[in-house]
């Protein structure tokens, strides 16, 4: 067999690889980009709010042991339920999985690290430091109270005045940006910095699984973030989205909410039905069966996970037959989710199964999960959930899909991976008094709920009556909830006890086929490995002793920077050589002054949140300052005989399909501003609506133009990138053209009364999303000027360029959009 | 971004979208027509949306037939194109159920 580099090494090889990836240590450890450090922080943060939020579960079940309880308030109940949905939803469940691949799949994919580290780090803190604070506001009596979806008119002004709602809509709303950063991060390490040789038929099942997720993320979070925008500006300017006096529709925030809600439920569930594909084949010591099927089963569900949400909408009054439509479509979901399922046990029939503390988990997983998928069918009967709405049976139902299918095979994930961190195993003999507390105290808690709920015990209210049947199914489920804690508590503290063990040698202790149980150092692997199967280690015996040698790829450093391989996103060929930032403090800045700007908001500290806010616009502008730098060498040797390209510009760089999928979020967060106007104006019988009015012509034509003039002025830059002067007068044309194309929509919008009616408010809303746009696009522009000014944008350096072009012409197709919806609209409409 | 990736992703999911397409065109279609001038025409708007993306699908499948044939050694996006064919048919014929006995509009 031939390697791509001969032995023995160089001797300074494996030092000044080291040291490129050297750490720091101590409270400096903070400033780390690693994805291998910032994934642990984050599963670290992500199983407090676990935690966290299992004490207010906890809390509410002690509430309901006895009819007429007073231990909690109506008003605590109404905080301590919304926070712990909340909680659970979007700080533990999409967080945890995301952490978990943040971690996993560098080792998995067999890159050194993913492709923008600082942004997994930005990702990290905005979501750490946002989350802890928003938990924060329980112990101040000013938590949200209005559920975890939030419906207004409850959470509107009228009905509730606090701050509770705001903490929502902006903490939450803005957490949601580090899913989406994340998101990007893994569609474009997933695509492109596989291992040579592993093609997507061989890429890790788990991999496939996240793929899919980070694309769902993508289109689905845009939804809530829209929502949460709009929801806030109604609280704060009394725009009247949703106040049906007004124009607006209350039914408006829920299909906007389960657009995304609901797609989040897969969100949650895929990563860890990928999971348990990786883990099946270990217990049981045979490939997957049916790998190829269980991709499509993954893709099929990611898009038919899009057209369910009405489903939770059934008792709201929309026609029968769309309810209809998608009743059948909760039901189609059912056939590629059961074919993971008997992927899964024909895996396990055909293999020889262990029995130990990830198998337990594991069918742990497959009988609540199963139970889950049921009551889900049940409950996709429009009749049935009509009797069973807004009772426990829900509260049963969706605890036995969530839990069972995604928190069983994050504990089984989590006994599986856990030798990653230090070598050490957790303990198997207390694994078993784990789970049986786990799996009987889940139980034993919900059971016992459908039988309440079909006794119409309802949800989310903080007593009952007694002589209605429910003290008994309430006290098992409480006892239940405290078995189950119990669990949760003793798997902890075997947690802490490993975690404090000495540091060892970490092998292959589960005789895993997967990368990223190769041996690793703090610059990951010495080799990059070429993968020749989807069980290498299984198949190739030697690779981790070949990997260990060098004797695979960039064996060492060619800049004595952090670098990995690009390669290419099917056939995983290599393409270039990329170099990755090293650490700084700058995403830990840029995030704090992010959380600054939307928590102190909040509490209407706005000298202090503009102040963190510029914060956080200068630490993105340092940190992209060092960026886009000209190559050191054109060419690097990765091997004996092989040197390929350092760094890549235009569309073969990974910034750029970076930008791409950014936009593609920006354009799903416009169109659901769109849908909102269109949805309004359905509602009207004259639009626009009395005391309203279209801007002259005029405006909206000499609008269109300049924003074409400013797309053309900016995409001539790339052609005059030898002249600086010629760069700063076209970048300068492109600024005053999209700055005048705005001022001329204001201007024929002069007449526009947003607080009047809905329809004006949504065009306030696009307006104004524009305007952030248009903003943003002076930013940019100024920065490509002082950027040219100082002779670092070049011929060979140039992502700053291509990154700016594609923002400003997408702001001129969202201009144009804007133009044309809201003038043309109202004809079509009438 | 190389491997000719998006066409063989737009291949491999290309009957999927078909599926959302169609469930987005029958669900705006009865939610918003009804109650408007063209509630009349949902009677065979309707199940023309669902024959046609039913016969889109049938064509792609029928396309990949005659482009692979039985050879082997298919990319796994190429798999993908019959599997998510597969699915979105179902999904489809599913969907489009509900036609054969409720109205467009309010109950039967």
């Amino acid at each position: 067999m031939t390697f791509p580099n001969s032995l023995p090494r160089p001797p300074e090889e494996l030092p000044r690889l080291a040291a490129a990836w050297q750490s720091p240590r101590g409270w400096r450890l903070a400033s780390t980009v690693k994805n291998e450090h910032i994934g642990l922080l984050y599963i670290g943060v992500a199983l407090l709010m676990f935690v966290a939020a299992g004490v207010l579960a906890l809390l509410m079940r002690m509430q309901l042991a006895l009819p007429e309880n007073t231990l909690l308030g109506a008003n605590t109940y109404n905080q301590v339920f919304t926070m712990h949905g909340t909680v659970m939803m979007f700080l533990f469940a999409v967080p945890v999985v995301e952490a978990l691949s943040v971690y996993l799949l560098p080792g998995m994919l067999g890159a050194r690290d993913l492709p923008f580290p600082r942004l997994s780090a930005y990702a990290f803190w905005a979501y750490g430091i946002g989350s802890i604070v928003f938990f924060c506001t329980i112990f101040f009596g000013v938590s949200p109270d209005g559920g975890w979806f939030m419906y207004p008119p409850l959470t509107g002004k009228e009905y509730s005045p606090g701050p509770g709602a705001d903490w929502w809509l902006l903490g939450i709303g803005f957490i949601e940006i580090s899913a989406i950063a994340g998101a990007i991060e893994l569609i474009i390490g997933i695509l492109l910095t596989r291992a040579p040789g592993m093609t997507l038929g061989k890429m890790p099942i788990y991999a496939w699984a996240m793929l899919v997720v980070a694309f769902m993320i993508v289109f689905a979070f845009p939804a809530i973030i829209a929502g949460s925008t709009l929801l806030e500006l109604e609280r704060l300017l009394d725009w009247p989205f949703f106040i049906a006096q007004r124009g607006g529709d209350p039914l408006l925030w829920q299909h906007l909410f389960w657009f995304f809600g609901h797609p989040e439920v897969y969100i949650i569930f895929l990563p860890a039905a990928g999971m348990v594909s990786m883990m099946i084949p270990v217990v049981a010591r045979t490939p997957l069966v049916g790998y190829r099927a269980v991709v499509i089963a993954l893709v099929g569900v990611g898009f038919f996970s899009f057209a369910l949400w009405v489903h939770h909408m059934f008792t709201a009054g929309l026609g029968t037959l769309s309810m209809a439509f998608v009743t059948a479509a909760s039901m189609a979901v059912a056939i590629p989710t059961g074919v993971q399922v008997f992927a899964w046990i024909a895996t396990l029939w055909r293999g020889r199964v262990q029995i130990n503390s990830i198998a337990l988990f594991l069918l742990g997983f497959f009988f609540i999960f199963v139970l889950g998928g049921l009551t889900g069918v049940m409950v996709a009967v429009q009749p049935f959930d009509t009797q069973v709405h807004d009772t426990h049976f829900i509260v049963a139902h969706l605890h036995y899909v969530l839990i069972g299918g995604m928190v069983f095979p994050v504990f089984a994930g989590l006994y599986y991976w856990m030798p990653l961190v230090n070598g050490n195993r957790l303990s198997e003999r207390l694994a078993k008094w784990v789970f049986g507390l786990m799996f009987g105290g889940f139980n034993i808690a919900f059971f016992p709920m459908h039988i309440s709920g079909l006794l119409g015990m309802p949800r989310r209210v903080y007593t009952y009556a007694p002589g209605q049947g429910l003290e008994l199914w309430n006290l098992v489920s409480t006892i239940g909830a405290f078995v189950l804690a119990a669990g949760v508590l003793l798997f902890f503290v075997d947690v802490a006890r490993t975690l404090l063990r000495r540091q060892q040698e970490r092998g292959n202790p589960w005789q895993a086929p997967t990368t990223e149980w190769l041996p690793v150092h703090q610059f990951s692997m010495r080799s990059i490995p070429n993968v020749h199967s989807r069980e290498p280690l299984w198949d190739h015996p030697g690779l981790p002793a070949e990997v260990e040698a060098g004797r695979h790829w960039l064996p060492g450093t060619s800049s004595g920077l952090r670098e990995t391989l690009i390669t290419s996103p099917v056939q995983a060929r290599i393409l270039h050589l990329l170099r990755l930032p090293t650490d700084s403090w700058l995403p830990l800045i840029a995030a704090a002054g992010t959380a600054g700007f939307f928590l102190l908001a909040t509490v209407e500290l706005y000298p202090i949140a503009y102040a963190c806010g510029i914060a956080a616009i200068v630490a993105v502008v340092l940190w992209l300052w060092e960026l886009d730098n000209p190559p050191h060498i054109a060419m690097a040797q990765i091997g004996d005989a092989v040197s390929v390209p350092v760094g890549a510009r235009g569309s073969a760089s990974h910034a750029f399909w970076g930008m791409v999928v950014l936009l593609v979020v920006d354009a799903t967060i416009f169109a659901s501003f769109m849908f909102a106007h269109v949805h309004v104006s359905m509602l009207l019988n004259i639009c626009p609506p009395p005391g309203a009015s279209l801007p002259e012509p005029i405006w909206p034509l000499l609008a269109a133009a300049l924003l074409a003039a400013g797309s053309v002025a900016i995409a001539l830059v790339r052609r005059v990138l030898g002249s600086r002067i010629a760069v700063g007068a076209l970048s300068l044309t492109a600024m005053v053209c999209a700055g005048s194309a705005f001022a001329a929509q204001m201007i024929g919008h002069g007449g526009l009364e947003p607080t009047a009616d809905a329809w004006s408010a949504t065009i306030a809303a696009m307006l104004s999303y524009q305007g952030l746009h248009v903003a943003l696009l002076l930013i940019m522009g100024t920065y490509l000027i002082v950027r040219s000014a100082s002779g670092r944008l070049r011929a060979d350096a140039h992502a700053t360029l291509d990154t700016t072009t594609l923002m400003w012409h997408y702001t001129t197709v969202q201009g144009l959009v804007v133009l044309g919806i809201v003038n043309f609209l109202p004809g079509w409409m009438n | 971004m190389g491997d000719r990736f998006f066409r063989q992703l737009l291949q491999g999911s290309a009957p999927l979208m078909v599926w959302a397409l169609h469930f987005s065109a029958v669900y705006v279609l009865a939610e918003a027509g009804c109650g408007t001038a063209i509630e009349p025409a949902l009677h065979w708007a309707l199940p023309i949306a669902s024959v046609l993306a039913l016969a889109t699908i049938a064509l792609m499948l029928l396309l990949r037939g005659l482009r692979v044939g039985g050879r082997g050694g298919e990319s796994v996006l190429g798999t993908a194109s019959l599997g998510s064919g597969v699915l979105a048919l179902i999904g489809v014929l599913w969907t489009s159920l509900p036609m054969l006995w409720l109205p467009p509009c309010g109950w039967p």
